[in-house]
């Protein structure tokens, strides 16, 4: 674990300051540099009215927040640069991502500049058509159409439905609506985890969602679960399974991924096992009977004997037969399971809900419970966020309430229901019953389209809140810069409207504005937490460092005396299904999630994991049942359930069961915006709207369909080449018996030492060789790295049909290998500009634009280059980026650039720089301290945002900074050695068991 | 060591009497240029367009006050800046209060509205300079910007900032010859 960046200067938005925060929206000299190459010089220079105390024109500032773009609520650094939010990163303090993010969370920029944006309120006219209209209008409308409901009403009458709140707002919500004469709040998550506090409860009789310490586990046994893309905090989760995998006194961690279609989280499994679609928690019944039967239980006599009973039935040569996992395999992870402790058994996922979903999440508390991993690998007293979530089944509810007219003002926050509940649900429908629907959205959306008033609202980036993803952490949200448009606050909103009814007085519960309820909240969690300090210094702690957070105790837990009443009996005697129809698999990707960011051009851009698809969507179908439809690559197939049909180009791939179609979600929008709409289509048109029993989720997996050739081909684009690497020792491997073997006798394999002879001098690198290295065992393939450098380096997207071309503009990418077989056993390698030492383009540039410069680097100067292409042509690792045409950042996404890079025109020849830019600050900056350059002071975009941090970037001068020692790890290797390019770039061998 | 373009030495012959013609070529069109340039003495029509008369000849000048009085964040960042309204205000809400230009500097204050400058001084987007590297080398603002104390409005020293006229000045002073120093 490298060490984590000193951090950064974490600045206050006052209230007063962020007034005055216009004025420097466009401020003075640093338009000099800003990089706007397309829009030639600006004539004037704006001199501020009034500047904060800690902004410099032309520095940056960082403001600590938190993430919104799912519920785990990772922490932020964001950068602003005179006044324009460029970059986030994560907190590096954050207990939740410890300075890392997501490919998504990274891409939340193009959320807050989102060229679709909404910039004024909309209303629906007499003509039935949505316009704009005034701020003081709407919410005329919508106060009246409150004071309309009367004081004597139904709960029903008002709704306010949103995603996932803090837990101010939710707060606030309430209060508000009290004030007001009632109403009910329901928040909702599309992927949600109803079935995880309902075994919970059922197991346990406790309604919570526990934490889960990979990095403590030996083994984990995941069930379909997807920690490393959407479960529950990916961005932890990622960093802790690269600790797990961290080779430690001789081992390493061992997963096994048990699914019915590979995820990106099988991808990076030892061992992976195809599971018949739904029979989890029969083989998890099977898991728990032999390690009973084996006495290899951890638990007190009377509890074994209550979980024998459930566990009786399931012997492994029954399960072997209904999961389609030969008996032997379950015996030994069975065995494995209860040995190698401590160990961690995990379910979950959009991929794997099933109608059984409480019941196997039962059934694995239980396995969890009988070897002792509760209180070591699981974590009750964490109480995550999942908690707070309504159920399915209320919104379900909400829908019977809404179509017998009962609800009158439906409000609708940040969600998107219309496009996310199954189609069937009726939600769509049973909108048009409710007299108002109010979206308050930033943006248009399938749900805000359908409603009577859209009122756009801030994103997270401009808006105070706070979030608290689990016990013991509450981040703090502040704005970032000033609000882009004319939007307001969701808070203030409400606010206003209240205030519109009844006038304020003095006594009100209601406070003026958000930003003041949000600070007599932290009022009190000041009393309750931190009473040895005054609030405000409290409040300004809380709000450089991104918020409060202590450790929670993990409490003990006893099984529940209701659990002889969980029905598993009728498990066996569940019918197998003999039709001619396949499961579908729904999942939910790392870069798509649920679909709420998909109006970002660089996750569209961005391969998709493991199908490496861009700009599109696709079902993904095993090669013998494509066959035997009749289906090629590309062929349009129609899948048809019950409940709807959709058409979607198929993606043949291997590692899906063959009675199974696996369909992604987030695409298929109709009015989210011009990158996200008319891409592929959205599976919550095939699914079965029932809500699961036990829990009252949405039981994802639990629709057939009929697969059919429709008559047309698509152009699916993928940027994926040879998924095999044959003899060519690209990605390479090493096993762990020959790490143990290195480690005793001190003798590597040997990678075999390339040094050829050269004919060209060795360069000098007097004071700094700037080198990186990459550890595959590492790398999970999010991708994250591969945003992370679009954002910083001003890197354009080119959209599908350039893509198509090969002329996909990322600096750096993440080719994936593998073999074929039963076990996909992914390898990920990020390649980039290697900035070799005997580079082959150098030599070919007739103009000298590429060259190699003092400190190591590969240097590309962009005005000189005449764009003869003959580098590209030259370069073995195919790391360079021709600009064939002009970049496009359509307003305001050009508000986003780095002003300290370059934005390059057509004709130009572009590459990684190893984020020179940042090693130039972060000199300049020691050279003004007068002191030397520390070991982790230069961190490339790529390296920062790495969540398994398998990439460290350093000086390769100094031998004791982490790049020279991992330089010489026993796994080391460059990438084509043989071609005596010598690189900068080292890579460490992936670690096979 | 390969050798880059700025340390060729290009062998550059001639005949003479091409030599010659080319001499009176040059001393003709310079002529002209003088001629021209001595025709007009505001060289920048920009430099009149200001919003507020202000006179750099009056503070750096006869008032004497450092340049990073005002432009205080040269030594500080990449950008010298121009000086915020409620730096002006600081002296000018006693000093020449009356002044016809200081109430149009009171009336910018008053609404909090920010001064839009005209700009005189511009790099091409794919240039990174720095003050504060410049400040930190001793470079006087005067090597750049000329004796902007003895202009009333500011003019450009040097109608563009070549590429030339920057290396020219790094091999004087032995500075960085890196093209990454300056393009990033």
């Amino acid at each position: 674990m490298p060490e984590l960046p000193p951090l950064k200067k974490t600045g206050t938005f006052n209230e007063i300051d962020r007034r005055n925060f216009l004025s420097f929206m466009l401020a003075s000299g640093t338009a000099a540099m800003v990089g706007c190459a397309t829009q030639g010089p600006s004539a004037v220079l704006v001199s501020n009215v009034n500047p904060p105390e800690e902004w410099i024109p032309g520095k940056s500032v960082y403001y600590a927040s938190v993430c919104r773009e799912c519920p785990a609520g990772c922490g932020l650094h964001v950068c602003n640069r005179d006044g324009r939010v460029t970059k986030v990163e994560g907190n590096p303090h954050h207990p939740v991502n410890r300075g890392t993010l997501c490919a998504r969370g990274q891409a939340s920029l193009q959320g807050l500049y989102n060229p679709d944006r909404l910039k004024t309120p909309l209303q629906r006219s007499g003509s039935g058509q949505l316009e704009p209209s005034a701020w003081k209008e709407t919410i005329d409308t919508l106060a009246a159409a409150l004071s309309e409901l009367g004081p004597q009403r139904d709960a029903s009458s008002l709704v306010f439905f949103s995603d996932i709140l803090g837990p101010s707002f939710s707060a606030l919500v309430g209060k508000w609506m009290e004030t007001i004469g009632g109403g009910r709040l329901i928040q909702h998550e599309a992927c949600g985890y109803e079935f995880l506090k309902a075994a919970n409860r059922f197991t346990f009789d406790r309604e919570e969602v526990p934490g889960f310490s990979l990095e403590n586990a030996r083994f984990i046994l995941s069930l379909g679960s997807d920690f490393l893309e959407t479960w529950l905090s990916p961005v932890e989760f990622s960093s802790a399974f690269s600790r797990f995998k961290e080779y430690q006194q001789g081992r390493i961690g061992r997963l096994v991924q048990i699914e019915s279609r590979c995820s990106l989280t099988g991808a990076n499994a030892d061992d992976w096992l195809l599971i018949q679609p739904g029979t989890e928690p029969i083989l998890v019944l099977a898991l728990i009977h032999i390690i009973l039967a084996e006495k290899l239980g951890r638990v007190g006599q009377e509890d074994l004997a209550r979980i024998e009973s459930l566990a009786a039935p399931f012997n492994a040569e029954k399960a072997s037969e209904i999961t389609g996992i030969s008996s032997d395999v379950i015996y030994d992870l069975a065995r494995s399971f209860a040995h190698e402790r401590p160990s961690l058994a995990l379910f979950g996922g959009v991929s794997s809900i099933s109608g059984k979903a409480t019941l196997t999440q039962a059934a694995v508390n239980l396995l969890n419970y009988v070897v002792g991993n509760i209180g070591e690998t699981v974590l009750y007293g964490a109480d995550l966020y999942p908690a707070r979530l309504n159920s399915y089944r209320d919104v379900l509810q909400l829908i019977d309430e809404m179509n017998a007219g009962k609800v009158n003002v439906l409000v609708i926050h940040r969600s998107n229901p219309a496009y996310d509940l199954p189609f069937t649900s009726g939600f769509q429908s049973a909108l048009e019953k409710v007299p108002l629907v109010v979206v308050l959205s930033p943006h248009l959306s399938e749900t805000a389209a359908r409603a009577d008033l859209v009122l756009p609202i801030h994103t997270p980036l401009e808006a105070w809140d706070d979030y608290s993803p689990r016990e013991g952490v509450w981040g703090l949200q502040q704005p970032t810069m000033r609000p882009l448009l004319d939007t307001r606050h969701a808070g203030d909103l409400l606010l206003q409207v209240a205030n519109q009814l009844s006038p304020r007085k003095d006594d009100s519960p209601l406070p003026q504005n958000y930003y003041q309820f949000l600070r007599e909240r932290w009022r009190e969690l000041q009393a309750r937490e931190r009473p040895d300090l005054e609030f405000e210094s409290f409040w300004n702690l809380a709000a450089t460092g991104g918020g409060v957070w202590k450790d929670f105790s993990s409490q003990p837990v006893s099984l529940s005396p209701s659990l002889g009443d969980i029905q598993v009996r009728d498990l066996l005697s569940s019918e197998t299904v003999q039709s001619q129809e396949l499961t579908l698999i729904p999942y939910s990707s790392v870069f798509n999630y649920d679909g709420r960011g998909s109006n970002s051009a660089w996750l569209q851009e961005l391969p998709q994991s493991l199908t490496e698809v861009v700009w599109d969507s696709c079902v993904e179908i095993h090669p013998e049942t494509a066959q035997k439809l009749g289906l090629k690559q590309g062929d349009v197939a129609r899948l048809r359930s019950e409940y709807g049909e959709i058409l979607l180009p198929v993606y043949v791939q291997r590692w899906i069961h063959p009675d199974a179609v696996a369909v992604p979600l987030g695409q298929g929008h109709t009015h989210f915006g011009r990158y996200a709409n008319g891409r592929g289509a959205n599976v919550a048109s095939l699914l079965n709207p029932a809500a699961e029993a036990g829990s009252g989720g949405l039981p994802w997996l639990s629709v057939n369909v009929q697969v059919q050739k429709a008559n047309a081909r698509h152009q699916l684009v993928t940027t994926r080449g040879e998924l095999s690497q044959g003899q060519r020792q690209i990605a390479q491997t090493i096993s762990l018996n020959q790490m143990q073997k290195f480690f005793r006798t001190g003798e590597s394999e040997g990678s075999g030492n390339h040094e050829t002879a050269n004919l060209y001098p060795p360069h000098q690198h007097p004071a700094h060789q700037w080198g990186m290295a990459i550890d595959l065992n590492a790398c999970t393939g999010c991708k994250a790295c591969v945003v992370a450098c679009y954002a910083e380096n001003n890197n354009p997207v080119v959209g599908k049909d350039q893509v198509a071309r090969g002329r996909e503009m990322s600096w750096i990418r993440v080719e994936s290998y593998a073999e074929p077989g039963p076990l996909p056993g992914y390898t990920f390698l990020p390649v980039l500009c290697q900035h070799c030492h005997h580079a082959p383009c150098e030599g070919v540039c007739p103009v000298f634009a590429t060259y190699h410069n003092p400190e190591g680097l590969n240097a590309m100067v962009y005005n000189r280059c005449v764009g003869t292409r003959y580098c590209a042509n030259n370069c073995p690792y195919k790391a360079r980026r021709f600009n064939f045409h002009e970049p496009e950042f359509p307003s305001a996404l050009d508000r986003q650039l780095n002003p300290h890079v370059t934005v390059r025109i057509a004709g130009v020849m572009e590459k990684c720089t190893f984020c020179v830019q940042r090693i130039v600050e972060a000199k300049q900056q020691a050279e003004k301290e007068g002191r030397n350059l520390m070991d982790g002071e230069v961190m490339p975009a790529c390296a920062q945002t790495c969540p398994t941090r398998a990439i460290v970037f350093g000086d390769l001068n100094d031998r004791e900074s982490l790049v020279s020692k991992r330089s010489r790890d026993p796994r080391a290797y460059h990438l084509l050695e043989h071609l005596g390019t010598r690189p900068a770039i080292t890579y460490l061998k992936k670690i096979r068991l | 060591m390969r050798s880059r373009p700025q340390d060729k030495n290009t062998d550059f012959k001639m005949s003479s009497k091409a030599m010659a013609r080319l001499m009176m070529g040059t001393c003709v069109l310079a002529a002209i240029l003088f001629i021209f340039f001595l025709g007009s003495d505001t060289p920048s029509a920009a430099a009149q367009n200001q919003p507020i008369a202000f006179s750099h000849r009056l503070h750096g000048g006869r008032l004497k006050l450092d340049c990073q009085f005002c432009h205080f964040y040269a030594s500080r960042s990449s950008s010298a800046g121009v000086p915020s309204v409620r730096h002006c205000m600081r002296c000018h809400d006693q000093v020449e209060s009356k002044s016809p230009e200081v109430q149009k500097l009171r009336e910018q204050w008053e609404k909090r509205e920010s001064i839009s400058w005209t700009r005189i001084y511009d790099l091409p987007d794919h240039v990174v300079f720095s003050h504060q590297k410049h400040v930190q080398a001793e470079v006087a603002c005067a090597h750049c910007h000329g004796k902007v104390e003895n202009m009333e409005t500011v003019v450009r020293l040097q109608d563009e900032f070549t590429m030339g006229w920057c290396i020219q000045c790094h091999r004087e002073k032995s500075a960085s010859l890196e093209c990454l120093s300056c393009h990033l």
